[in-house]
């Protein structure tokens, strides 16, 4: 083959290459494996949630609602897992948070990071996280208060047509009252759910809650417990009733 | 298997280069772009304009170009040009000037020498007289002083001694403070280090003249100092080759490439219908066939630049040797913006389309079109054969040239190649496309409980 001939071949040869390559994609798939830590880091825990952040300040993240706690506050952690985050995007620093939560929207109980690299990505094995509980600061001491309000399913409220917040008030009007919204989840209806509010300090009685429902900040429902309750060592269950409006 | 898209681009790149590389072997058309001589039109414009006929044709038609205001000056010589009579006006003026500021007319030395500078952008190569060049500055800086400009004098006076670094004036004739304004723009001209620029031509052994001061011949080395300087390399038998440099810092290298001077007379019919007339009569195309033999061209782009106002026009005819074909003249405005004529000139040059109808592509097959002229060779000569007339007439009729012969494997052949090439091309912009509009490179995480 004459030179001109060859230098063309090789043009083909590599163009094709290119083709090839440039038709090529990977998704690959990584595996992290979640362990119970320290001080009962399930007691109360209903929801977790799983971020994956390819830089500080934005990440992809799946939620995950089951019963992950046992009677005993350890952890029941296959309830809804394993569970994926997929479509994700390789980033130079990449880092993966997962975070339990009772039934509220916010108050988190405990949380696991892990720093993860490319090559840890593509070897497929991102290897092992512990789950620990997060500290409450009470008067200037950490601790890790295991109160848990189990709220037995709110009567009635499958007959509100309309809801889009359901807040609650821990001890309205006291010192230490708490407040917050509920965050249930999707599949469940609430007439059937029993929520659940963790991380409480211990308080003896007369202790109250009420949880208001809201339909465009406007109230369409409220209930409040039927009796008297201390908030104890681990689950307390609460019974509540409708208000009439 | 992971790439990145600059890899993958460079990859593709490298692929295609051989496409653009192996056409290399094929004989090229050699064109001359043939200037009409032009009076109003500043040398630079005309430079800038002749480059970029020359430019485009070689990037247009893949052709050898001859082109530059020396080619029209080898087949014209000064006729028409108005070179000489702009030089006698440069002299008289800077002389007027002089005389104006020996009666002490400020204003009036002032209005020549701004007069004669402008005569200068015409003719300041032409110029053999070293000492006008100082002068004109030299007057213009005193009549600044005694305007009590003395910053603008300095700057002349440094224009004065950039073109004659061994400048004085005498304290007799002059008074100090014209005296102190020299020194300092001496002192501050001299005390940067000239630029050493290197003049070469071909053929070489030419004389070169710096601002009206012979330099030796070429290859030569000359120191010149940040100003404008005005360069001719002449050589016996070729046509002067002029530069003008612009006012600041001179260029490190010139290359001049000499024509030789045509050996008849200026064809004047010519130079009168190139454009005025539609179709040429025998005489301009004998005249025609003539110059393209003499350039060994095998087409002779004829270019009249013309002003009109701010304007410039450029009138452009084509005639191509074999088989024998002129065009009609077309006349276009390019503007006065000088930075959008390149832009129109690449417009006007398309309009060329009967380039490519020159057959005998063996003519110009070397490339310098002077560095193996060879009258044997199957060039159209006329006056060297008796029969070249009937030759041509002969060839005329005859099937046109193949350049390839029809035993060429298909693996050669232009069409397997450009099927080839359309499939490459093709397979390229989809695999790009296709990289492009995929999704980015993504990975999938599973969080499962430890066992």
């Amino acid at each position: 083959m004459n030179p001109a001939a060859f230098k063309k071949a090789v043009c083909v040869i590599l163009t094709s290459g290119f083709i090839a390559v440039g038709c090529g994609g990977d998704v690959r798939e990584a595996v992290l494996t979640i362990r119970q830590g320290e001080n009962l880091p399930c007691l109360g825990v209903r929801r977790i949630k799983v971020t994956v952040f390819k830089d500080e300040s934005s990440g992809k993240s799946e939620e995950v609602f089951g019963e992950f706690y046992r009677g005993d506050g350890s952890c029941n952690l296959p309830a809804g897992l394993p569970t994926d985050v997929a479509g994700l995007s390789y980033a130079g620093e990449m880092s993966i948070t997962v975070e339990g939560f009772d039934s509220s929207l916010d108050r988190r109980m405990c949380l696991g990071t892990k720093q993860v690299t490319r090559e840890g990505v593509e070897s497929g094995d991102l290897g092992e996280m512990d789950l620990n509980r997060e500290s409450v600061d009470d008067g200037g001491t950490p601790t890790y208060p295991t109160g848990t309000l189990k709220i037995l399913p709110l009567p009635g409220i499958a007959d509100i047509e309309s809801m889009d917040t359901l807040s609650f008030i821990i001890n309205a009007g006291l010192t230490g009252s708490i407040n917050g919204r509920f965050v249930t989840d999707p599949e469940v209806s609430l007439s059937d759910t029993t929520l659940v509010l963790s991380s409480l300090l211990p308080r003896d009685p007369p202790n109250s809650l009420v949880v208001v429902a809201y339909y465009k900040n406007v109230r369409v429902g409220m209930w409040e417990n039927t009796s008297s309750f201390a908030i104890g060592d681990m689950f307390t269950e609460v019974g509540m009733s409708k208000e009439q409006d | 298997m992971r790439v990145t898209l600059p890899g993958a681009l460079l990859l593709f790149v490298v692929a295609l280069y051989p496409l653009f590389t192996v056409s290399g072997e094929e004989a090229k058309a050699f064109i001359t772009v043939l200037p009409l001589p032009s009076r109003d039109v500043f040398p630079s414009t005309q430079d800038n304009v002749l480059a970029a006929i020359a430019r485009q044709l070689r990037n247009q038609y893949n052709a050898r170009v001859l082109s530059g205001r020396a080619v029209g000056r080898a087949v014209w010589g000064t006729f028409g040009s108005g070179l000489e009579e702009a030089g006698m006006r440069f002299t008289s003026k800077v002389s007027e000037g002089k005389q104006a500021y020996q009666q002490l007319q400020v204003e009036k030395t002032l209005k020549k020498m701004k007069e004669a500078l402008h005569e200068q952008r015409f003719c300041g190569p032409e110029i053999r007289d070293p000492s006008i060049f100082s002068d004109l500055h030299v007057f213009a800086a005193l009549a600044r002083l005694a305007r009590g400009e003395r910053e603008e004098a300095v700057a002349e006076f440094r224009q004065a001694v950039s073109h004659d670094p061994g400048l004085v004036l005498s304290k007799k004739r002059f008074p100090p403070d014209v005296v102190n304004a020299f020194s300092q723009a001496k002192r501050q001209l001299l005390s940067s280090q000239p630029t050493q620029v290197s003049i070469i031509s071909r053929p070489a052994g030419a004389e070169v003249y710096i601002d009206g001061r012979s330099q030796g011949t070429t290859p030569v080395a000359v120191p010149l100092y940040p100003g404008r300087h005005f360069v001719r390399v002449e050589l016996e038998g070729y046509s002067p080759w002029t530069l003008s440099l612009p006012d600041d810092f001179p260029p490190r290298e010139i290359k001049a490439l000499l024509v030789p001077l045509w050996t008849g007379g200026p064809p004047e019919e010519l130079l009168a219908k190139a454009i005025a007339v539609e179709d040429f009569d025998e005489p301009e195309l004998a005249q025609l066939r003539l110059l393209a033999g003499f350039f060994r061209a095998n087409a002779l782009v004829l270019a009249s630049l013309s002003q009109d106002g701010r304007n410039t026009h450029l009138g452009i005819r084509l005639f191509i040797v074999e088989p024998e074909v002129a065009t009609r003249a077309r006349l276009f405005n390019l503007g006065s913006d000088p930075g959008g004529f390149d832009r129109k000139v690449r417009g006007v040059v398309s309009t060329l389309k009967d380039l490519q109808r020159i057959r005998g592509l063996k003519v110009a097959d070397s490339a310098d079109p002077f560095a193996t002229r060879d009258p044997d060779k199957d060039v159209f000569r006329p006056g060297k054969d008796k029969n070249a007339d009937k030759n041509r007439d002969r060839d005329r009729y005859k099937p046109p040239r193949r350049i390839r012969s029809s035993s060429t494997p298909w693996y050669e052949s232009w069409w397997f190649w450009t099927i080839v090439g359309g499939v490459v091309v093709a397979g390229g912009v989809t695999g790009l496309t296709i990289w492009l509009m995929q999704p980015e490179e993504s990975w999938t995480l599973v969080i499962q409980p430890s066992q």
